[in-house]
Formats: structure tokens, C-alpha cells, sequence
């Protein structure tokens, strides 16, 4: 967005930075995502560009796939013309049907920390990993209970359905005004639990020597028994 | 008798005697064997039992009474070989037949049923029993609850001693649905607590990071080895060490019966 530190009005904007929020490298997270959770890298040093205050926050979206492509509805049109908007921000997952109907917010946390970015060695040291794995990702879907709860909650980290594909987005938030937001992700698709009837536990080749040790020994006694 | 044809039979009757000898002690190390096997140390005769697939139990069972069977009728053999008088020879020859026979269909089962073990064996039990509740209503039989009961204990077992996750590795519960999957919701349990590291008190290190699935706090290896391991090393010891020992018999009962047909009555 070079063309807006040009211009200075462009500062109340809602922000549209083109990256896309990742899943957590492989390398790093083997088993990610689950069927029903994905670990997703926190922006670092993503939303710099706007300068973010220390009382901001990060919200995460969520929505299926195949719901189609949303923008976002700002609640500010005060000073900024924003095109093509669809969504609104702040609909929980059950309001949303689980992200099928519309995008819902899933978590929020506080910026990521850009001057001293967490250290992957730290993962081998039993006391830091916690912070460490906080400050380096997010996991959504992380919290089955909040989903049953009768009082509508203000976000649920809920858990996503198998077999499924999600997009998320990243929204820079300052209350309820919406200061900056990343595109949405890759299409990722969680794990489909398969029946274990599936199974196929069929050996395969038999072994050489089985063979071997059965017609040998069968000789050996059909010998025997005719020599007696 | 001409002196050098008495050495001659001095001679085979010493060979016979011999041949005895060595079969005796193959009976008594066959035996100690198949109690080492029976005792099943590694305690997976549950999964095995489970599978519907025991059989390499039995071989072993029937190798403990041949290896006993061959030591009582080595020794008797050795005694009539020497004393060589034609009833005992015979009743030997029987019995060593009969014996034969057994030991045969015990080397033929364990060599046939270890092809069994293969990986997908285990993980399909595996996700159908671990974790498996008993029904609440209806009463279980003693079968069912050592089946699900045993399952389980054996599975955390080895995990928690082995230092392993399934069979293939921790990717088996995140691709199949199971007993596990219906008790423990994905988002808290994607996989089972002994798949975490412990420390020396048995206490998990870190539950955060298990869950996550950060490698040194989550094992990442499969099981498979540790179970298909023992097995597999418990069919071969009962089937080719039967094999050799029924090749050896064979020689030796063909000789005692040369030898009684030698003999005059």
C-alpha cells in the first residue's frame, strides 16, 4: 500500500495488506491441521505498516471455503469509501452456523510482538515453550466446550468440522473499528476421519519360509509314515 | 559274529544312542522355549487374542509337550537302542511317530500364522477396542471385559514404555474415527495422553506443547515395531527350531528302524 503513505488521508482506510495468514510450517508441526483444530502462524511484523498501538488487537476469522469469497462490511464510513463489502464483523459461530453462512470470529489476541520475535530454539526449553508457542501461533478450534453454552458468547474458539476446508483472515482491530486486514488464507482443509472399517488388513505375500517349513516337513512325515 | 561286523554295530547303537542324546536335549531346550513364549513378557497376548488370530499361542503350547514328549522318548530310546530288544524298539518307533506328528502341525502353524502380524492387523483393532467403554445396560462377559480392559492397558503400556503413538505414529488417530475419537474430543485429545513425553514421576511435561503437537513433547514414532517385534521373533524360534529339530529326528528314527529290521528276534 505504497500509494497511501503518499496520500495522508488514507490513514483512517480500512487497510488491505496482501497477506495471507499460513498454517504453522510442517517442518515445525507435523500433525497440523487436526480434524478439528488448525494452527495457524500469528502476523508478525505483518501490520507495521499502520502502526499499531499496543491497545489494538488481532481478531481471527473463519469461514468454509465453499461459502464463497467475503469482503469486509467496515462499521466506519465515516471519512473512507470502501468498495465491495459483505461481511460483518462480530458474528459469532453459532450465529454464522459454524463459518457457513458468513465469516465469524473465532479468537483474538494481542499484537505480536515485531522487535523480538519468538525464537524457535526456545522450543527445546521447558520453561519458555509456553510463551514461546503463544507468541508464535494460534490454534482455532482449541475450545470444544464453549460451543454448548447457552449464553451467547462473544467469540467461541470453536471446533471446525472434519474433512473440511476454511479460509481465515486477520483483522486489526481498535474496538470495534477496523483498522487493517489481510487477505483471506489459502483454502486449508482439516483431516476427514475415515471408518476403520476401511481397513484393508489383508497380509499381502506370504513369507518364503513358511512355505518352505510346510512342504519339507509334510515330506518328512508322509516318509515316516510310509517307512513304518 | 564276525568281530569287525560287531564294531560295526557297536558303532551304529553308539551313533543311534548318540542321535538320541542330542534330541533329548533339543526336547528340553524346545520346552524352555515355548515357556518363554507362553510367558509372554511383552503382555500382547491380549492384542493377539483380539485379532481372532492366537494361533502362534498354540504352536507354542504344543511345542511345550513335544519338547517334553521328544526328552521322555530320547531318553527311552537311548535305553533301547542299547539294550536292543525288539518290543522296545518298536513301542519307540511308535512313539516317535506320534510325536512327529504334533511337532509338525506346531512348526506348519507358526510359521503359516506369523504372515499375520501385518501393521494394519493392530491398527484396526487398535481403533476399534482402545478406549472402548463396556456397555452400560447389558452385562459384558468375562471375554469382553478382558478384551477391552486388556486392550487398553496393554496400548498405554506400551506407548508409556516405548515411547510411541500408535502404530503407524500419531497420524493414526487424526485420520480414522475410533472407540478413542467417540470418548475424547479432537480439539483436547487429538491423540492419546501416553503420547506425550513424561518425566521420571510419570507426570506429562508439557500438555500445551502435546497437544499442539511439537515434536520432542509428543512421540512421534509408531508402535508397530515393538508389537510385530516379538511376535514375529516368537513364530520363527517355534517353527524353525522345530524344523530343525524334526529334521534331525527323522534321521534318527529312519536309522532305528533300519536297525530293527536288522535285528534278529
Amino acid at each position: 500500500a505504497i500509494w497511501c503513505i503518499v496520500l495522508s488521508s488514507c490513514v483512517c482506510c480500512g487497510w488491505s495488506l496482501s497477506v495471507k495468514p499460513e498454517a504453522v510450517s510442517p517442518r515445525l508441526l507435523r500433525f497440523n491441521p487436526t480434524q478439528s483444530t488448525v494452527s495457524l502462524a500469528k502476523p508478525l511484523c505483518v501490520f507495521d505498516s499502520v502502526k499499531p498501538t499496543n491497545e489494538m488487537m488481532v481478531d481471527v476469522y473463519v469461514v468454509h471455503s465453499l461459502s464463497g469469497t467475503y469482503s469486509l462490511k467496515s462499521l466506519n464510513l465515516s471519512t473512507c469509501v470502501v468498495a465491495t463489502l459483505t461481511f460483518e464483523t462480530g458474528k459469532t459461530y453459532k450465529e454464522t452456523n459454524g463459518g457457513t453462512e458468513t465469516p465469524y470470529k473465532a479468537t483474538s489476541f494481542g499484537i505480536p510482538n515485531c522487535t523480538s520475535p519468538p525464537n524457535p530454539a526456545d522450543l527445546s526449553v521447558p520453561q519458555r515453550i509456553d510463551k514461546t508457542l503463544d507468541e508464535y501461533l494460534v490454534r482455532i478450534g482449541s475450545n470444544p466446550t464453549c460451543v454448548g453454552e447457552p449464553e451467547a458468547e462473544a467469540f467461541c474458539n470453536a471446533p471446525l468440522s472434519d474433512g473440511t476446508s476454511y479460509r481465515f483472515k486477520y483483522l486489526l482491530v481498535n474496538g470495534t473499528t477496523t483498522i487493517a486486514e489481510t487477505e483471506w488464507s489459502e483454502s486449508i482443509l482439516t483431516r476427514k476421519a475415515l471408518s476403520p472399517d476401511e481397513i484393508d488388513t489383508w497380509i499381502g505375500k506370504r513369507s518364503g519360509g513358511g512355505i518352505v517349513v510346510t512342504v519339507i516337513l509334510s515330506l518328512l512325515l508322509f516318509l515316516l509314515l510310509g517307512a513304518a | 559274529m564276525v568281530a569287525k561286523s560287531d564294531i560295526g554295530v557297536r558303532c551304529f547303537q553308539a551313533f543311534l544312542a548318540w542321535g538320541n542324546f542330542v534330541i533329548a536335549c533339543c526336547g528340553l531346550a524346545l520346552m524352555a522355549m515355548c515357556i518363554f513364549f507362553i510367558f509372554d513378557r511383552d503382555h500382547l497376548y491380549v492384542l493377539v487374542y483380539a485379532t481372532g488370530n492366537d494361533s502362534i499361542w498354540r504352536a507354542a503350547w504344543i511345542g511345550l509337550f513335544t519338547g517334553f514328549a521328544l526328552f521322555c522318548t530320547a531318553v527311552f530310546g537311548m535305553y533301547a537302542v542299547l539294550k536292543s530288544k525288539r518290543g522296545l524298539l518298536l513301542v519307540y518307533i511308535l512313539l516317535m511317530i506320534f510325536i512327529f506328528a504334533f511337532e509338525v502341525a506346531s512348526a506348519i502353524t507358526a510359521a503359516t500364522h506369523k504372515d499375520w502380524f501385518v501393521p494394519n492387523l493392530f491398527l484396526k483393532q487398535m481403533l476399534e477396542n482402545y478406549n472402548k467403554p463396556l456397555p452400560q445396560n447389558l452385562p459384558s462377559t468375562q471375554d469382553e471385559i478382558y478384551k477391552n480392559s486388556g486392550i487398553t492397558s496393554t496400548w498405554n503400556m506400551i506407548m508409556t514404555e516405548y515411547q510411541c503413538c500408535g502404530v503407524y505414529g500419531p497420524q493414526d488417530w487424526l485420520q480414522y474415527n475410533s472407540q478413542f475419537r467417540q470418548q475424547n474430543s479432537d480439539s483436547e485429545y487429538p491423540w492419546p495422553r501416553q503420547c506425550c513425553l513424561q518425566d521420571g514421576t510419570g507426570g506429562i511435561v508439557n500438555v500445551n506443547a502435546c497437544k499442539i503437537g511439537v515434536e520432542p513433547y509428543l512421540f512421534t514414532q509408531g508402535c508397530y515395531d515393538y508389537i510385530a517385534g516379538p511376535l514375529i521373533r516368537q513364530g520363527l524360534g517355534v517353527s524353525w527350531f522345530g524344523f530343525a529339530i524334526l529334521c534331525w529326528t527323522f534321521f534318527v528314527v529312519i536309522g532305528v528302524m533300519f536297525y530293527y529290521t536288522q535285528l534278529d528276534s
